[in-house]
């Protein structure tokens, strides 16, 4: 059934990005709550099956495709932006509402869309709304964090942008599974692995969200990685090496956050950790891991979110953000050590809370499946999130011993408004998901998390978890170190290669200069003038150059085919 | 190991554990085991202590021989 394109969900945010742009700081702010609750009303308007869209430039451009796995996704985002817009009330800088804004529509658009072309134009607008709302947050470090995300989100891009030409060339332009059987197909995937950050392709994640503003920290959470599961979900259900790959993440962001010390980077290895069992859920391909997926990713969009608020709030009040030089604040932060509570206790999974009734499903899932070590892992991951985002990062947040943090500005009421939201959210859909989070979920596939024996499980799990911390809570203290990334091994000698390319162009130029006559000269002594320049050129030219090469060794592939 | 039974928390977590395995080992078992050890009593509360204090100390010997670096805003 063909719609208008004037009722697409994205169009508000769209308008919204717009006049924030031009509006004072209280029309920012009215704005970028309006929007939220237009977007709703469109999407809970459209009947399923609608379509709508246009032609241009010889090709049919789907932009909205609404249907059940759209719409679990579209409405966790809409919701969740209007959340994120009330604790960001207090902002009052135009550009970085306007990123915020455009973000939320590109999440939108991306989950909505219909044929591969749309899906990468959206999927290109969330990289650069990501971007500048980093950037817009002028933190230390944002500037040069921006930039490595900008390669890893580009050569992911280009490498999907082949995939999806070399689909259309064999006439497939619909948005909708693709067996990975075809290099097309693995093009696609790699790139979408990538904003899902899989390891090794997840530094991105880890690297950046920890240096935008604590309001833009709270947007950026929410949209990139669920978008990348919704998109596999759609094209790469049943994939095999998404089930190990999904495994991995889950358990990797476990043994990164027991090193942290940064609280926001802390909760990113979270991230991945639990965008892991989504990832494992879609591998694993069945109705109910493919629910679980969904319904995880609107559980995950809501708890990280709170944590993400909670340990804003507590970087806003104190201007501190290490375990090393917190502690010993639940005192005067107390309100914000009950939600970052709510939230640690959904995302572990503890009994009433939404991570309860989620996560269990792809866990089930694996057993169901019959794969024991999956099911096995999924259960060490468990236990790694409750060890520190319920038990280290508040203890030595709020709990540890003093060292010297003080509350210097009261923490806004915008703030608790919107934690308190996004608790209720956390609560209510754990403790009836019947009617609020299972009724959305797209695949024929029934579940019952209230039974006797889930209960015992997950508590014998987490009070496990709690002796072990309690054993070792000496060990698990903050230290005042930079835990380096898988990146560093591979970025490292890209850079050290880019450079050298440059010194190896000056000294050629340099001695071909010397040894040739003056017209021949004069072009040696150019070639030597690039490789200086470039050499000593910003991350800026040397991230697009990065991308660049990879881009044309790509359209090398597809050439030579 | 005696030093922990000294301490009082470490005392109430492992008698609140033992009485829920007890609990799935008396009343609530698993009702659909699939595999060998979801008939074992008090198989999630060994996953959830051991894994834990296996995890801390790999993670940390990962952290100390290879990760961990002296703090810097940038790397």
């Amino acid at each position: 059934m063909t719609t208008s394109l004037l009722l697409h969900p994205v169009l508000p945010f769209v308008v919204a990005a717009a006049l924030a742009a031009v509006a004072g700081p209280m029309g920012r702010r009215l704005v970028s709550l309006a929007a939220p609750l237009a977007a709703l009303a469109m999407l809970v308007s459209l009947p399923d099956g609608a379509t709508a869209g246009f032609s241009a430039l010889g090709h049919d451009w789907v932009l909205l495709r609404a249907d059940g796995l759209g719409r679990v996704f579209a409405m966790a985002f809409i919701l969740y932006a209007f959340i994120a817009s009330i604790f960001a009330w207090s902002e009052e800088g135009a550009g970085p509402k306007v990123a915020a804004m455009a973000l939320c529509g590109a999440g939108v658009g991306v989950v909505l869309a219909g044929d591969l072309l749309s899906l990468f134009f959206f999927w290109e607008w969330l990289t650069v709304a990501s971007l500048f709302l980093l950037w817009f947050g002028n933190t230390p470090g944002s500037w040069a964090a921006g930039f490595r995300y900008l390669v890893f989100h580009l050569a992911g891009a280009t490498v999907m942008l082949m995939g999806i030409l070399m689909q259309m060339a064999e006439g497939n332009t619909a948005f909708t599974a693709m067996p990975a059987t075809q290099l097309s197909a693995w093009l696609i995937l790699a790139g979408m692995v990538t904003n899902a950050a899989v390891p090794p392709l997840h530094a991105w994640l880890s690297d950046a969200y920890p240096r935008a503003s604590v309001f833009g920290t709270v947007f950026l959470a929410a949209f990139t990685t669920k978008a990348a599961v919704y998109a596999l979900s759609r094209a790469f259900a049943g994939t095999e090496i998404l089930v190990w790959g999904g495994t991995i993440m889950a358990l990797f962001g476990v043994v990164y956050a027991v090193l942290e010390n940064d609280i926001r980077r802390l909760l990113t290895y979270h991230i991945i950790s639990q965008v892991g069992y989504m990832v494992a859920g879609v591998g694993l391909g069945t109705a109910l891991a493919l629910n679980g997926a969904s319904a995880h990713a609107f559980s995950h969009i809501f708890y990280k979110g709170l944590l993400m608020m909670s340990a804003g709030a507590v970087i806003y009040a104190t201007g501190r953000g290490k375990l090393t030089e917190l502690g010993h604040l639940a005192g005067p932060l107390k309100l914000v050590l009950i939600f970052m509570m709510i939230g640690a206790f959904s995302i572990s999974g503890v009994p009433f809370f939404n991570g309860f009734v989620s996560k269990s499903m792809i866990v089930s899932a694996a057993a169901y499946s019959e794969r024991a070590p999956i099911e096995f892992l999924l259960l060490v991951a468990s236990m790694g999130t409750f060890l520190h985002t319920g038990l280290k990062l508040p203890w030595f947040t709020f709990f540890g011993k003093d060292q010297g943090a003080r509350v210097i500005r009261d923490v806004p009421t915008s703030m608790y408004v919107a934690m308190g939201l996004a608790a209720i959210v956390c609560f209510v859909t754990g403790v009836l998901p019947g009617p609020t989070l299972y009724a959305l979920l797209p695949f024929d596939a029934t579940y019952a998390p209230f039974t006797a024996h889930h209960f015992l499980e997950s508590l014998q799990l987490l009070t496990g978890t709690a002796l072990g911390f309690w054993l070792l809570r000496v060990k698990l203290g903050g230290e005042p170190t930079t835990t380096i990334d898988i990146d560093s091994f591979y970025r490292q000698p890209i850079l050290w290669t880019v450079d050298s390319a440059g010194a190896l162009f000056e000294g050629i130029g340099a001695r071909a200069k010397a040894g040739t006559g003056a017209v021949i000269g004069g072009s040696w002594g150019a070639m030597q003038g690039f490789g200086r320049r470039y050499a000593h050129t910003p991350l800026a030219v040397q991230s697009f150059v990065i991308v660049g090469v990879i881009a044309l060794v790509g359209l090398a592939v597809i050439l030579t085919r | 190991m005696r030093e922990a039974m000294k301490d009082r928390v470490s005392i109430i977590l492992a008698a609140v554990l033992l009485v829920l395995v007890a609990l799935e080992a008396l009343v609530w078992g698993h009702e659909h085991p699939r595999f060998p050890w979801h008939s074992v009593p008090g198989y999630a509360a060994m996953i959830g202590l051991f894994s834990c204090l296996f995890v801390v100390q790999l993670s940390k010997l990962l952290g100390k021989t290879l990760l961990q670096r002296p703090e810097r805003d940038d790397y």
